[in-house]
């Protein structure tokens, strides 16, 4: 044995192990681990006994009640007091200087009470309901009257308050006039009246008709031209029981459910409904910027108007300046104009609603027979069963068909991916032994 | 090493109760697999007497095989114990006591150097621990080089207590592919030991 040899006994000479021998410390942890192991089981002994489960079951749900009763009851009070409030209430009440109602209970609700000082004159801001606003969206309107007719009482729009309503408005009177306020009749204010809502709906209808073009022409016949009412598309298509045909109405959002009702009548109806935008945010911001895009474009007119009066004071390069307003003047009217188009277009939407039809012929067996010869409704069932298992069973070819397509065009990538994989997993092997067996 | 066809009983030691009432039915010249049938049979004791007879020796393989750290050595023999106790049962006697002794502890080695090499990708650099297994001297840098068949195959024919036969049966190879390892091992130390010392 050479140097090296003895080198490498010496490596793997036997060594006994330092303090307790090592199979007295693997006995040592074999026993705790069983010892473990059995604390475990008899704890999932003890959660397996389903009397244990009712129990925490029925504690969950008494403490889930304590917990929400008292709530539902808070919610309960708060309810009822909102309807409760009325404004001879906030009157009686004003040194607290923010008050907020519902705006969904009350069509004209108080934002604030609190009095002016400095003028001992009392301030209240209100929202508008509905028929303010519409007179709003109708034109410019500065005067609003409530039903009473006293005309202390009337109220002005703020233009520049921006609201959720389109419009609020602000109602001032010294302490003497509100001592009169008692008297008048608050009858209109305490109505409750549904916030305007600027909504374009959205109506869609199946149909399954006799003679589809007949449905078609007679759907045409229902829209109100002087109204504004008119056929935004209508396609036919086939003959016969083949035909189909759709058609996309815009007409007026009030007349949507009658016109639906009418063309429910020319024959069968698949599937209906109608779907909702709310643009009342979208509208509100669009008048708010336009009335400021206006206020500057006024300003820039005025400024352009002292520039050029022949007796102006101008600077050292007034041309300069004169081009320098007029480009902003022509920015500023652009501005105005898009945004006149897109309130113009949501306004559009929201006076006229989209009808959407689709009408398809009866079937071909079906057409021009009488109502009487027409199959019945075992027969339809049967026939809607025989369609259906026929509908699967194309569903299955198809999709048979789909992935063997797919798998023979990835079949060469996984055989390149494979064989990469195999290659890297031999390599891996090679640098790594299998472990011996035990 | 299960005997085919056969499901291995639920692997334990024998209980504490178990083993103060069994009485040692083997004596002093009692063979290994005597001694280990003894043990499943809930004699503890003979685990003791079968240890007496390997421990020492699996602690040598077991510090060569993973660079000369005692430390790592009996960590590795005592992971071997423990699988020794839930399989002693299994054990079918297909290979000697002694054979699966040593796979056993080979393997626990292997794992260790496996995990040792991951906690050093993800710490390059660890503070000194007691089980650390990076060779300590040129030798066991030397050896730790080597492929793991050739370190095996080396370490084994040279450890005291083990025949090129047992070698060879423990490794699963026959003999001449053990010397031919063997060989290459150690021409390739030797040459790794030359450049060392030039260098």
């Amino acid at each position: 044995m050479n140097e090296l040899e003895s080198q490498l006994a010496k490596l793997t000479e036997p060594a006994p192990a330092e303090g307790t021998p090592l199979w007295e410390r693997a006995l040592e942890q074999t026993d705790a681990e069983s010892d473990e192991r059995v604390r475990r089981a008899s704890v999932l002994t003890v959660f397996a006994r389903p009397g244990l489960w009712f129990s925490a079951a029925a504690a969950l749900l008494l403490m889930a009640g304590v917990l929400t009763l008292p709530n539902l009851g808070d919610r309960f009070d708060l309810a009822e007091g909102r309807r409760g409030v009325t404004m001879d209430d906030l009157d009686n009440d004003r040194a607290q200087d923010l008050r907020w109602l519902d705006e969904a209970a009350s069509g004209l609700a108080m934002r604030s009470a609190e009095p002016a000082s400095a003028t001992n004159r009392w301030v209240e801001n209100f929202a508008l309901g509905r028929e303010a606003a519409q007179a709003e969206l109708a034109g410019p309107s500065q005067t609003v009257l409530l039903d009473n007719d006293d005309p202390r009482w009337q109220y002005n729009f703020d233009p520049n308050a921006p609201s959720r309503a389109g419009v609020e408005y602000q109602r001032q009177y010294t302490d003497a006039e509100q001592e009169s306020a008692d008297t008048i009749s608050w009858t209109a204010i305490r109505q409750p009246q549904p916030v305007v809502r600027l909504v374009a709906r959205t109506g869609s209808m199946n149909l399954e008709v006799e003679t589809v073009r007949d449905a078609s022409a007679a759907i045409a016949s229902m829209i109100d031209a002087p109204a504004g009412e008119y056929i935004q598309s209508r396609r036919v298509r086939g003959e016969g029981g083949d035909a189909t045909a759709r058609l996309v109405l815009r007409v007026a959002d009030a007349r949507l459910e009658s016109v639906m009702d009418a063309v429910s009548d020319l024959g069968e109806v698949g599937a209906s409904g109608i779907e909702s935008q709310d643009l009342t945010d979208s509208i509100v911001d669009v008048e708010s910027r336009l009335r400021n895009e206006r206020r500057v474009e006024t300003e820039l007119l005025e400024l352009l108007d002292r520039w050029t009066a022949p007796d102006a004071a101008r600077g050292e390069d007034p041309l300069r300046d004169i081009l320098a307003v007029r480009g902003e003047l022509s920015r500023v009217r652009l501005g105005i104009e898009r945004m006149d188009a897109s309130r113009a277009k949501m306004l559009r939407r929201v006076r006229l609603a989209t009808l959407t039809v689709a009408l398809e012929g009866a079937d071909e067996d079906d057409a021009g027979r009488p109502a009487t010869e027409r199959p019945g409704p075992l027969e339809r069932f049967a026939d809607d069963l025989a369609g259906a298992a026929g509908d699967g069973l194309w569903s299955i070819a198809a999709s048979a068909t789909w992935l063997t397509r797919a798998l023979v065009s990835i079949a060469p990538w996984a055989l390149i991916a494979g064989l990469a994989l195999w290659l890297a997993w031999r390599r891996v092997r090679r640098s790594r032994p299998a472990p011996l067996p035990e | 090493m299960h005997p085919a066809g056969q499901t291995p009983t639920t692997a334990r030691a024998p209980s504490r109760d178990a083993a103060r009432d069994a009485p040692s039915r083997v004596g002093a010249g009692a063979t290994d697999a005597a001694l280990l049938a003894e043990f499943v049979g809930g004699d503890r004791e003979a685990l003791g007497r079968l240890a007496a007879r390997h421990e020492a020796a699996l602690i040598g393989l077991a510090r060569g095989l993973l660079g000369g750290s005692t430390a790592g050595a009996e960590e590795a023999v005592q992971e071997a114990w423990v699988r020794v106790i839930r399989g002693a049962a299994s054990f079918r006697g297909d290979a000697a006591v002694k054979t699966w002794l040593t796979r056993i502890v080979i393997n626990r080695c292997r794992e260790m150097q496996r995990r040792e090499r991951t906690r050093r990708r993800h710490e390059p650099d660890p503070p000194d621990r007691e089980n650390d297994l990076r060779p300590s001297g040129e030798l066991e840098r030397a050896v730790r080089g080597l492929p793991t068949e050739q370190r095996e195959a080396v370490l084994l024919c040279h450890c005291r207590s083990m025949t090129s036969r047992e070698a060879a049966a423990v490794l699963g190879v026959p003999e001449g592919t053990l010397k031919s390892r063997v060989r290459l091992a150690l021409s390739r130390l030797r040459r790794t030991l030359r450049d060392e010392d030039e260098s």
